[in-house]
């Protein structure tokens, strides 16, 4: 069961990979070539603060973008392309199938996420030439990075495993966008009454919170979010991915796969 | 899959995202207030009215209402934290007004908001008065912000002259209320005079749109009102602690000797009463924000300090 | 022991249209049973039904009524699954694996532990023909070579039945005939066969039994020579070197075309055609059977339903292309 969840999640990894998915590291790596070199020449005593800004906003936007796009062709590209009436053919659980392409695309998020980080602290050393122990504190805003694109990617599934491609696309970024101004639609809602209110807080909590998960900006004045508050925004992520996850099967399960 | 199992996977999922909508508003209100609070945070991000103009992509209205609801939230919510630092509100009505600079209620709210004193208001006139400066700039047809910018200037700066020029030229634009002309001339004569002070909240309140702004010339009112009658009553105290030798154990003590017919009201229906100091004061103070007891004129203070 | 396949009632019906949804049936309750070791045939035109029935038992789409028991498991018990090997229409597979990978990972979801793994995918691919493709990713494959992989898939496991959509269709007459041999040792190995197609000629070689599917309607279940029998055969005769009148009233049609002549002879009146041909002294260069098709077995069996071939569809041809235009072995055993 978990063997056959793991074989999905390794080909899907294999798949994406081979799909030149982590190309997009390239770019990354020029961005943070030609940052180091640009702000190391200038140094106006904010280099460390770019360097970091722009190198967790770019891991964010790429890796948000990958997992909106693929973890939308996840599923609807298999039945487009019928390789799912294969692979159901074989002892494979629709929950497995659910569960493995989430793992796999997860992985490599977080796989690209690890070989980005590592571009950031080089290109931290290559400025600063050596690293401060504030610099730990990025360790953390990453990890939020990738906790954000996973929740991205069980959304997508989530909205593929009903909507066509592109409307599941629009669906996922509209999420996305709305996700990061979480804040404001708990403001909203609190400036509500009665069942506005309460339809507005259903709502703002039905949305991802994008904006709790991001320590760009602090991680660059070296404050990094705490113990707790990580442990906190792991169950969170974990909380919701799995309800998007079980969405998205309870809704799989019944298709026909015409 | 047969139904059995389909059956199955479908309860386990029910299960699962019933329990899970759970989790997630546990877990999103924990780690909300697990997280380090910082205001420049949550509402700024950018502090850059003009680089935040250029990431909007042209959807600048739409943000600038953003910010002006973060305004307004900031705002209550220092507000409910009966917090004296709103060193973010002129930045975040600049930034609202800046992307959208036809946003008129931003400059009339924020004004107001920015030049009352703490903790009522942000205590900064000069910037509220720059802030209006540049809404009349933007919005030279709208006698309204001639109307709060002389009303800044009358109330929060004590400048009548001021005062007086702006509401005479908010007059002259087609569409002004007529009492504007008449507050142009009260001002010049009659600038420090709580009758004036009076008359002009009330304007305030018959005249606002907007229910925040209407609250708060009401409380201006209310507490003006309140502070005619505690003056009455501690004229009172003083007069029967100078008769009797002590102080009154309640305002009741000052009915029966004649000072008073009956037990007097507050604007808002509450008795009034009397502190452990032994002065006149409302039942709930939270209800008149702008009560202010001057101490060099208060009669049973004077005669608290005697020996 | 039960019969491989049993199939009770199964029907499907979807609801199309957008506003208002009419129901369009794509599958009449279904009664069918295919015997242990059976070559079964699933014939009718696309559109018929046959997918359907096949994706139905696979649980790739759900019945709106009734059952199947495969092996005497019900469709939706997973380990159903680890006995039945299935191939798709028109299978496609990730672009970006080469075909070993492929089967390996399919290997690994079946159950096949990792010692028997590689062996077994080996297997698999020679025993479809697809050698020294190691290295070459499937986006490179020919439509051929998909099928193929295709039915490397569904042999991998060794399993005991094998169902087959249009097992031949985009492949070349060699291809076709490996296919018919491949299905032939599965047979041989004790295997059940399940296969659908459209062209009645697949089906004559190789089943035991067949079944006709018409417009989600289950037609007919029987042998094929029963099947055929009903239906009138024809031949074509191709000789040279004597008189276009040498067949006598035998021919129901002649043409000429350069030294030949073509005559059209009922089945049944072959031999004396061609008697009367070796009397006339002509020399005979073919004797090819004209194929019975599905179209026109309906016609003979007087269905006025049987107006097939909706514009859009691809129409039962009367002799297909496909099918290879002599058959030779007859053709030597009438020439003796």
């Amino acid at each position: 069961m978990i063997r056959r969840v793991l074989y999905i999640a390794h080909n899907t990894f294999r798949e994406a990979v081979r799909d030149r998915v982590l190309y997009n590291l390239v770019i990354f790596a020029l961005l943070m070539i030609g940052a180091a070199i640009l702000f190391g020449q200038i140094s106006v005593g904010i280099e460390r603060i770019v360097i970091i800004n722009l190198g967790l906003s770019a891991m964010s936007i790429f890796g948000a973008l990958i997992a909106m796009f693929i973890g939308i062709g996840l599923v609807s590209k298999e039945i487009e392309k019928r390789t799912l009436y294969t692979l159901l053919a074989h002892p494979v659980r629709r929950w497995e199938f659910i569960a493995g392409k989430f793992a796999g695309l997860a992985g490599t998020l977080a796989v690209n996420a690890c070989l980005m980080g590592m571009g950031v602290y080089a290109a931290l050393w290559y400025v600063a030439h050596r690293l401060t122990s504030g610099d730990v504190s990025l360790l953390g805003a990453m990890y939020c990075i990738v906790l954000q694109l996973v929740i991205i990617t069980a959304v997508a599934l989530l909205f593929s495993s009903f909507a066509s491609p592109v409307m599941a696309a629009v669906y996922t970024f509209a999420l996305f966008v709305i996700g990061s101004f979480d804040q404001d639609l708990h403001a909203f809602a609190g400036l509500a009454h009665g069942a506005t209110r309460w339809l507005a807080m259903a709502a703002a909590y039905a949305v991802p919170n994008f904006a709790s998960l991001n320590f760009i900006s602090s991680a660059a004045h070296g404050i990094g979010a705490g113990p707790k508050l990580l442990a906190l925004n792991s169950a969170y992520a974990a909380v919701y991915c799995v309800t998007a996850l079980a969405g998205a099967t309870a809704v799989f399960e019944r298709r026909n796969l015409k | 899959m047969s139904r059995v199992h389909r059956g199955r996977v479908g309860i386990a999922c029910r299960v699962a995202i019933v329990l899970g909508l759970a989790g997630v508003i546990v877990f999103s209100r924990a780690a909300a207030s697990a997280a380090p609070h910082s205001d420049a945070e949550n509402v700024l991000i950018v502090s850059s009215p003009r680089v935040i103009h250029r990431l909007c992509l042209g959807y600048s209205g739409l943000i600038a209402d953003l910010y002006w609801t973060r305004a307004v939230q900031y705002f209550g919510r220092t507000h409910a934290e009966r917090g004296t630092g709103y060193r973010l509100l002129a930045p975040i009505l600049t930034i609202a007004t800046e992307l959208d600079p036809k946003l008129t209620i931003a400059y009339e709210y924020g004004a107001v908001f920015l030049a009352q004193k703490p903790p009522e208001g942000a205590g900064e006139p000069e910037s509220a008065v720059a802030l209006i400066r540049r809404g009349i700039e933007q919005n030279p047809g709208n006698w309204r912000l001639y109307y709060t910018l002389g009303f800044i200037y009358g109330m929060e700066l004590k400048d009548y002259g001021s005062a007086a020029e702006a509401f005479a030229q908010g007059a002259q634009i087609p569409g002004a209320h007529p009492w504007m002309r008449v507050l142009s001339a009260s001002m010049a004569e009659h600038g420090g005079d709580p009758e004036t002070a009076h008359y002009m909240w009330t304007q305030m309140y018959q005249s606002a749109t907007e229910d925040m702004l209407r609250n708060n010339a009401e409380q201006h009112l209310r507490s003006a009102e309140a502070q005619v009658d505690l003056s009455r009553l501690q004229h009172m105290i003083a007069a029967y602690r100078a008769e009797t030798g002590h102080p009154p154990a309640s305002l009741a003590a000052l009915v029966r000797p004649g000072y008073l017919y009956r037990l007097p009201k507050d604007p808002t229906g509450q008795y009034y009463r009397i502190d452990a100091h032994g002065r006149a004061t409302v039942q709930h103070p939270g209800d008149f924000p702008f009560l202010e007891i001057d101490e060099k004129t208060d009669p049973v203070l004077a005669m608290a300090r005697k020996p | 022991m039960s019969a491989a396949i049993e199939i009770a009632g199964l029907s499907k019906q979807y609801s199309v249209g957008f506003w208002r949804k009419r129901p369009r049936i794509a599958l009449q309750p279904l009664h069918m049973e295919v015997q242990r070791g059976e070559v079964f045939g699933y014939l009718g035109h696309n559109g018929a039904g046959k997918t359907t029935t096949l994706k139905l038992l696979m649980g790739l789409i759900f019945p709106t009524a009734g059952s199947a028991r495969v092996l005497n498991l019900d469709i939706g018990d997973p380990a159903m699954k680890e006995r039945i090997g299935f191939l798709p229409e028109q299978p496609y597979f990730y672009d970006y694996l080469t075909a070993p990978e492929l089967l390996t990972y399919f290997a690994q979801l079946s159950g096949i532990n990792a010692g028997n793994r590689e062996r077994r995918v080996r297997t698999a691919l020679i025993r479809v023909g697809l050698r020294g493709i190691d290295r070459l990713q499937l986006r490179k494959f020919s439509k051929g070579m998909l099928q193929r992989v295709g039915l490397a898939q569904a042999i991998l496991h060794d399993p005991e039945v094998v169902i087959l959509d249009e097992p031949m269709s985009g492949l070349d007459p060699i291809g076709r005939r490996e296919v018919r041999d491949l299905i032939q040792s599965l047979k041989d190995d004790g295997k059940t066969i399940l296969f659908s197609t459209h062209i009645l000629s697949d089906a004559e070689s190789l089943c035991d039994r067949v079944a006709v599917l018409q417009k989600g309607r289950l037609r007919v279940v029987g042998r094929v020579s029963e099947l055929t029998a009903s239906v009138q055969g024809r031949m074509e005769v191709t000789w040279r070197d004597a008189p276009a009148e040498a067949l006598g009233g035998l021919a129901v049609e002649n043409r000429a075309g350069g030294d030949c002549i073509r005559s059209v002879v009922l089945e049944a009146e072959l031999d004396a055609a061609l008697q009367a041909l070796r009397r006339a002294r002509g020399r005979l260069i073919s004797v090819t059977p004209i194929r019975r098709s599905l179209e026109q077995y309906f016609l003979e069996q007087g269905d006025t339903e049987t107006n097939l071939g909706r514009d859009n569809e691809p129409r039962l041809q009367f002799q297909t292309s496909e099918t290879p235009p002599f058959d030779t072995e007859r053709i030597a055993e009438l020439a003796k």
